[in-house]
């Protein structure tokens, strides 16, 4: 008698610990192989778009926070460069540079959280609880500015909310030079294990065709081999005038374009932002620190795109504005949200290990996802 | 055979009054109720060793709240276990469901009847001691698969089926690489391969040829994917499988499940130690074949060596207890604290206890010892029962260590890479050690 088998329906999610906050995927699988993947989004949509048409301009800057909580800096930054640029607002110099000071800072943390989840993820548990503690610092740092630890709410239109407390800078330099030497101390421990680079290696191969496809952003779509950077190639704040390179994935560790090489060019980007804090804190300049302004905001009509390179890639934010007290309509473009939908077409073949080492090297954070 | 009612029965008259039957059943019974208790001891000190070592290594505390450093932590999550519900699903299988963990907890604690704990403390030394082991090793995969199935849950399933292939895979191994010792030892019994390791510490099976050493590696690896821990945890691989085979178990039932996985951690240290590591024997003993059956002396017993060693590590320990006693206390005195309430007393008052105990044990040995070494029972126990124990323990702790250390430091592989490696690495590699033993010695004997 043949032996008949059939595939089955597994849902992954919205409660499953690799998902990274609520995010469903829906696996046909035959056994560990899985032959369709679909991600069900939409657990999380908070309507952030609809709330910015309902409140002042400036109301929506907490809102941000909420886009992408392990980048709330850089979610921040995004919307006030688009307002700042609709309606043409003059930025101190000094708070440019600690814009992108704190900036940089945030994608330090959020690329921690995103190794040390991958990590997890891979089943090693301790390099999560490592780089959490490293982020820690950089939260106490976050606090003495701004009094929060996660959502941060600090950068404002014209400038940013607080200026720098005393000693501010050297306890950062002091951070950074703990934390340099702790990157090659995780590479030890991680990032050239034997078994970790067995997992991700050649696993789930997101070609540069594909990426461009799919509108692939940031480092994901630097780990495919594409040298695309907006920080340096459509620098915005103060990033003209900063020295740093761009880590683009190479074939070096194996396929371009696998789970290892996402997973390396974070790594490598972590570097390149200590780099350019250590630039900031060189250079701050003294001065005001927000151009503030006690009118009520208007921006005036018309559209304005203004994208910007957060952790997770690309943050476009689409602002149409009627000339009144809030935005006409307020699109927001997420790096997370296109780099879900790629896990259908390179899921499927995967087994179900794998996927969740896909999962975890797209960098998925499921609120920017769906807003 | 040797067993400890045989033993009981030669040594002590008024047990041939009693009879042969009634003797063997009171000792059974007590033998399965200490065995049990050490299991389920073994396994709360495994919990809490496992969340120490955790600790460390993630650079946080592990538990320290319940009981002195939180030792006690395990007692407080066992009646946690107990008294939470039992949920069983709508659509499970309910007797199996209800089975299946006890058939795990069933192996594990069979094992603990061949697991010596010194030359004359051994339940029962079957002659086929390490074959009943690998017996007792597949009640384990039985469990899994039918918890797995029962639960009804597709993560369950793939938990189950992830440990049926993983569990009979690496049970070749496994049986290979003790097939090598059993060669090595001519005997099978747990107490004959220990004795067959006499003579110091090249002499045991580790150091004793280059293939025993590799056939060490290989049932370590192999024992450790029998385990299911990590990097082999895939029937559990919490980010993948949520939690594999016990998805749906909560209360004791879960807790059953990880007795047995924390107690089988032992099994294998265990059997590790027995078969590799020289069991209860001390490293630079000589001889212990020629041991008189109680009655024997200091001079049969320990080296000059041992002795020495012994001392050596009495003093290391003395030191070591000193010093924390010292720095706590000089912690007191910069602050001026009162005796009562100061950090000596507050955190170190069971170093006080150990450090009386251990003087006093040392005193009185002393004292005892050169006096009447032929009749003491304090000595006879001491020597016979616990420092081979203790060896033993001590050793078994040091693998365990290593099962939980890496536990907290390695990345899981794939369900393909891990048949990759049994099947295309270790036994291969099995078989070449077998036949690489018999020719070594062939050669050397």
């Amino acid at each position: 008698m043949p032996l008949t088998t059939e595939t089955m329906i597994l849902n992954m999610g919205p409660h499953h610990p690799s998902t990274h906050g609520v995010l469903r995927f829906i696996l046909r699988t035959d056994g560990e192989v899985i032959h369709m993947c679909r991600p069900d989004i939409g657990y999380l949509h908070r309507g952030l778009e609809k709330i910015a048409e309902q409140v002042p301009y400036a109301h929506f800057m907490p809102y941000t926070d909420r886009l992408d909580y392990l980048a709330a800096m850089n979610c921040n930054l995004g919307y006030a460069i688009t307002v700042e640029r609709a309606a043409d607002i003059e930025v101190p110099l000094r708070a440019e540079y600690i814009r992108v000071l704190v900036a940089e800072l945030n994608r330090i943390i959020s690329h921690l959280i995103s190794v040390g989840t991958f990590a997890m993820d891979m089943g090693a548990v301790t390099p999560f609880t490592h780089t959490l503690r490293e982020r820690e610092w950089v939260n106490d740092l976050f606090e003495e500015l701004c009094g929060s630890r996660l959502t941060y709410n600090y950068i404002r239109f014209g400038g940013v909310a607080f200026d720098l407390p005393d000693g501010f800078l050297d306890r950062l330099s002091r951070f950074l030079d703990y934390f340099e030497p702790r990157l090659k101390q995780y590479n030890r421990f991680i990032s050239k294990n034997k078994i970790f680079k067995e997992r991700l290696i050649g696993v789930a191969v997101i070609s540069t065709q594909q990426a461009l496809d799919y509108a692939l952003v940031g480092p994901n779509l630097r780990a495919s081999g594409i040298d695309w950077d907006l920080r340096r190639d459509e620098p915005y704040s103060v990033y003209g005038e900063m020295e740093f390179d761009v880590p683009v994935g190479g074939s070096e560790f194996g396929e371009l374009g696998d789970c290892y090489t996402r997973y390396w060019v974070r790594i490598l980007e972590m570097e390149q932002s200590v780099r350019i804090i250590r630039q900031c804190i060189a250079k701050m300049p003294e001065g005001s620190y927000w151009n503030r302004s006690k009118k009520k905001l208007k921006v005036p009509a018309g559209e304005i795109y203004v994208r910007t390179e957060a952790p997770r890639g690309e943050l476009g934010f689409f602002l149409v504005s009627q000339g009144g007290l809030r935005p006409h309509r307020l699109r927001i473009r997420t790096g997370s949200f296109s780099a879900m939908s790629i896990v259908e077409e390179v899921g499927s073949g995967l087994m179900v290990a794998d996927l969740v080492a896909l999962i975890a090297s797209l960098d998925v954070v499921a609120p920017e996802v769906d807003r | 055979m040797e067993n400890l009612v045989n033993d009981l029965f030669g040594q002590f008259t008024f047990l041939q009054k009693i009879g042969y039957v009634p003797t063997a059943a009171v000792v059974m019974l007590a033998c399965a109720l200490v065995v049990l208790n050490f299991f389920g001891l073994m396994s709360g000190l495994y919990t809490y060793l496992e969340r120490k070592v955790a600790g460390w290594t993630n650079s946080r505390r592990g538990p320290n709240r319940v009981g002195p450093y939180g030792l006690l932590q395990f007692m407080a999550d066992g009646v946690k276990l107990v008294l939470k519900e039992d949920i069983i699903p709508a659509a499970a299988d309910r007797n199996i469901f209800k089975f299946a963990p006890y058939l795990l907890l069933l192996g594990t604690a069979l094992s603990f009847v061949v697991i010596p704990f010194g030359p004359k403390w051994i339940i029962s030394d079957l002659n086929i001691g390490i074959l009943y082991l690998l017996a007792t090793g597949s009640f384990t995969v039985i469990g899994l698969i039918l918890a797995g199935w029962a639960s009804n849950n597709k993560w369950a399933l793939l938990g189950g089926m992830r440990s049926a292939a993983q569990i009979v895979s690496y049970e070749i191994p496994n049986a290979l690489a003790i097939l090598v010792v059993v060669l090595a030892a001519g005997t099978m019994s747990m107490q004959g391969i220990i004795r067959a390791q006499a003579g110091g510490v090249h002499h045991w099976f580790i150091f004793s040829s280059p293939f025993s050493l590799l056939a060490f590696f290989i049932y370590f690896i192999s024992a450790i994917a029998e385990i299911n821990r990590v990097p082999f945890d895939i029937p559990e691989a919490e980010s993948e499988l949520v939690a594999g085979y016990n998805i749906e178990y909560s209360a004791m039932r879960f807790g059953a499940f990880f007795a047995a996985e924390f107690g089988n951690i032992y099994v294998v240290s265990a059997v590790a130690v027995t078969c590799f590591l020289g069991g209860w024997q001390l490293p630079l003993l000589d001889d212990v074949n020629d041991l008189g059956p109680l009655g024997y002396g200091l001079g049969s017993f320990l080296s000059r060596s041992d002795v020495l060693m012994l001392l050596l590590l009495a003093a290391l320990l003395t030191t070591f207890l000193a010093w924390k006693a010292l720095s706590a206390f000089v912690w007191d005195v910069r602050r001026k604290r009162a005796f009562f309430g100061s950090r000596f007393v507050r955190y170190h008052s069971e170093l006080l206890v150990l450090g009386l105990l251990f003087a006093g044990g040392a005193v009185s040995l002393a004292l005892h010892l050169p006096l009447r070494p032929h009749l003491s029972t304090i000595y006879r126990l001491i020597f016979q029962y616990l420092v081979p124990f203790l060896v033993f323990f001590g050793k078994a702790m040091l693998l365990s260590f290593v099962i939980l250390w890496w536990r907290w430091t390695l990345p899981r592989l794939r369900v393909d890479q891990l048949m990759g490696v049994c099947w295309k690495y270790l036994i291969p590699m099995g078989f070449f050690c077998l036949i690489g033993q018999g020719f070594w010695m062939w050669l050397f004997s």
